[in-house]
């Protein structure tokens, strides 16, 4: 769907968990390329950094080491809001004090798109996952 | 290192971005085979066939709860991106930079002026201590602290009893409720005043009940007694809730094992109980130790305690060293309590965790003949409190309360004439401090409870002394700190409204990080994620979800503006005055009359507000938000 995907690429990045005195190793010196267009599956046990290395592409957490880069271009120190990459939650994460509606707009409304624009955008989506009709409730009453 | 080169590779590519064109490509058809055709335990076999371990497939975020734990200790990294973040690093400088300025830099200036002169000396705490009467004011203000303490506890306990394990019916809890309300939102003096109409040489219950002449409630025993009768609610709340959260099977056991109800109460009961006792003791020692109003009208110069002497000390020899070496011989034992107290609740979050409460077994715990006394301690105590605050409405409705009991609207006319000024600058203040407080507190808890940044618990500290200190120390440290330029701040509306923010901000700051305790962090990512910066996320996402904390902080706020007076007495000034300052003129001149009138108008107030406010609260839980009700409490 995408007509031009990013390469996104990790450079050696490590991260430590310091907890109680004593550090944790949580991702090890990963070094990887995603081409674009590419699906990635990270599989492995619970605890050995799959969560931790999404996290520190998407921003959420620092590197200790190591570099991301997007498109050959070093996101490493940018803000996630600056990132622009989409995450799935495992929880969710759904605004309870805002509609359907409004969950699916946040991003739009946060980028300052005119208001036709986001109700066109969020009605296909709402359609594309069956929840046309359900727009106007919160999400805790679906 | 794993060979991440080798262990990928590509899906077919067709689109697989619709629901459709997923499931044509075989999505969702184990889930149905396992849904439709399948038994559970054919399911859970298949699952342990496959050995599966982990969580992970797909490119979706996996939520690893160790991890969560992992995050709360202190990251290096995150500290410095927290650093970097463009608009955290301005909000946390800003907090610092009040909270230093507004609450470490007076406090260091009241100990300096303490400590130093021209070189650092003890002479004037030395001198302190020299005198007898200052010796006998610390003593005093630590013995009335203790009874306080122990007679406000019992008190609070035979009421959360009676509440909790009396299986009365339930208007019994409203009433209690209510009344119990009553002490813990009234202005200062109340119970003092309503004490001299009701006990004082020429009492109505006294002399024209009893024909007791020249009884003297002036000295610890009225002290003692208003202070109980004004405080002993912190108890009841406290204790209400622990009592409730005791699990009965506990108690049932006792009774299943052959133990009568009094063992049982002083075997299981009680014992469990301790925490909570300890608790509201050291909040009623600590309320005791800050009390001004009270020792000021009751205490008389019989009866001498650390607050009251450094006000005199201050306003009636201008002596500000005597004054500020006083407050500190009052800030040694109201910090060692303060840090009990936080110790113990501490430790209460741990033993209170007594597994699941069973099915609430009706097991009468408490005897008939117990009931019964319980019943006769509470009532006579709602009829006392009843009593003087309709002798307060009564005594603003008459010329002069036992002297000449006719009608007389004159009190209410000064109110609204000469008063009128005094109510409109303290609503002004409050109105003032409500969004600005409310709005700091808000912050703050935010910012202490979801960020990362160095020496955050230090603010967090920080911020909480000038709640911790009595407010007779703020007011004289304010007054030391802001009297000269170029912060000339005494006189003006601003350092009244600094005062409170600073000084009563601490519940909706707490309110907010309960709330967000249950708030899950991954949705500000999600925010985040979708490019909104964090005042964004802050003002689209947080403060929605914890409007309730708002509300509650900016109640607090309003009922502490109304009503305070401790520090409030060093920082009025003649263009601005209050309302607790007008009530404590009317009972200095004799005119008890005007000061009720005042009292009732304040009460009046300060009802409308919570009421309004409980209003306002009900309607967000019925919103989208769900629970997070009462924390009007605190």
């Amino acid at each position: 769907m995408s007509a031009t995907g990013a390469r996104l690429r990790l450079v050696s990045v490590s991260k430590r968990f310091v907890r109680a005195e004593q550090g944790v190793a949580a991702v090890d010196d990963v070094t990887l390329t995603v081409e674009p267009g590419e699906l990635l599956t990270l599989l492995g046990p619970s605890g050995c950094g799959k969560t931790t290395t999404l996290r520190m592409v998407a921003g959420f957490e620092q590197p200790d080491s190591g570099r991301v880069l997007i498109d050959e271009q070093d996101v490493t120190g940018l803000m996630v809001y600056r990132r622009n990459i989409g995450f799935v939650f495992q929880n969710y994460a759904l605004f309870p004090h805002l509609t359907v509606f409004e969950n699916v707009a946040y991003g739009l409304r946060v980028k300052r798109l005119g208001a036709a624009v986001i109700r066109e955008k969020v009605e296909r989506v709402l359609a594309l996952v069956g929840l046309p009709g359900h727009a106007r409730r919160f999400s805790n009453q679906l | 290192m794993p060979d991440f080169a080798n262990t990928y590779r590509l899906l077919p590519a067709k689109s697989v971005s619709t629901l459709a064109g997923y499931r044509e490509q075989g999505g969702y058809a184990a889930l149905e085979k396992a849904l439709r055709q399948q038994s559970p335990e054919q399911v859970i076999q298949s699952v342990m066939d496959a050995k599966l371990r982990g969580l992970g497939f797909d490119l979706i975020e996996i939520t690893i709860p160790e991890l969560t734990t992992d995050m709360t200790a202190i990251l290096y990294g995150e500290a410095t991106a927290a650093l970097r973040d463009p608009v955290l690093a301005p909000v946390v400088v800003a907090l610092w930079a009040a909270v230093a300025l507004f609450v470490l830099y007076p406090v260091t200036r009241l100990l300096a002026l303490t400590f130093w002169d021209d070189g650092p000396t003890l002479a004037a705490v030395v001198e302190l201590v020299g005198s007898w009467q200052h010796r006998r004011a610390l003593w005093n203000s630590l013995a009335l602290a203790g009874l306080v303490g122990a007679a406000g506890t019992a008190l609070g306990f035979a009421f959360a009893l009676l509440a909790v394990r009396a299986n009365l019916p339930r208007w019994v809890g409203t009433v209690l409720d209510t009344v119990v309300l009553l002490p813990l939102i009234s202005p200062p003096f109340t119970a003092a005043i309503a004490l001299i109409f009701a006990l004082g040489p020429r009492g109505l219950i006294s002399y024209h009940v009893f024909g007791i002449a020249g009884l003297n409630i002036y000295g610890l025993g009225g002290t003692l007694l208003s202070e109980t009768l004004t405080y002993f609610p912190i108890a009841y709340l406290t204790l209400k809730g622990v009592l409730a959260n005791i699990d009965p099977t506990l108690e049932d056991g006792g009774f299943s094992l052959g133990a009568r109800r009094w063992r049982v109460f002083r075997t299981i009961t009680v014992p469990l109980a301790v925490p909570g006792i300890a608790n509201s003791f050291l909040l009623l020692t600590a309320a005791s130790l800050a009390d001004f109003a009270t020792p000021l009208i009751l205490g008389g110069t019989r009866f001498p305690v650390l607050p009251t002497q450094a006000f005199l000390q201050i306003t009636g020899l201008y002596d500000m060293r005597g004054g500020a070496a006083l407050s500190f011989l009052l800030l040694v034992p109201a910090l060692a309590v303060f840090a009990a107290q936080r110790w113990w609740t501490e430790r209460r979050s741990v033993i209170t965790v007594t597994g699941k409460a069973g099915a609430a077994t009706r097991v009468r715990s408490l005897s008939p003949g117990a009931v019964a006394a319980l019943v006769l301690v509470c009532a006579l105590t709602v009829l006392l409190v009843l009593t003087f605050y309709l002798l307060i409405v009564f005594a603003s409705m008459v010329r002069a309360l036992g002297a000449d009991n006719s009608f007389s609207t004159a009190h209410y006319a000064h109110v609204f004439s000469g008063g009128l000024k005094a109510i409109r600058d303290t609503l002004v203040i409050a109105a003032v401090c409500m969004p600005v407080g409310g709005l700091f507190a808000v912050v703050l808890g935010y910012v202490v409870a979801r960020t990362r940044f160095p020496g955050r618990r230090a603010l967090e500290f920080a911020a909480m002394i000038n709640y911790a200190l009595p407010g007779t120390i703020v007011g004289i440290a304010y007054l030391v700190a802001f009297n000269d330029p170029p912060l000339a701040l005494t006189g003006t509306p601003f350092i009244l409204v600094i005062c409170y923010v600073f000084r009563y901000s601490l519940a909706g700051t707490r309110a907010t990080t309960a709330l967000l305790a249950q708030v899950d962090p991954s949705i500000e990512e999600a925010s985040a994620s979708l490019g909104a910066r964090r005042d964004v996320t802050f003002r689209r996402v947080i403060l929605p979800l914890i409007r309730p904390a708002l509300l509650a902080g900016m109640t607090v706020l309003f009922i502490r503006a109304m009503t305070a007076i401790s520090a409030t007495i060093f920082l009025v000034s003649l263009s601005w005055s209050l309302v607790t300052v007008r009530i404590l003129e009317g009972i200095t001149n004799l005119e008890l009359g005007q000061a009720s009138a005042f009292s009732v108008m304040v009460i009046l107030l300060v009802y409308a507000a919570v009421f309004l406010s409980s209003l306002i609260m009900r309607r967000l839980n019925a919103g989208s938000l769900g629970q997070a009700g009462t924390l009007l409490g605190g």
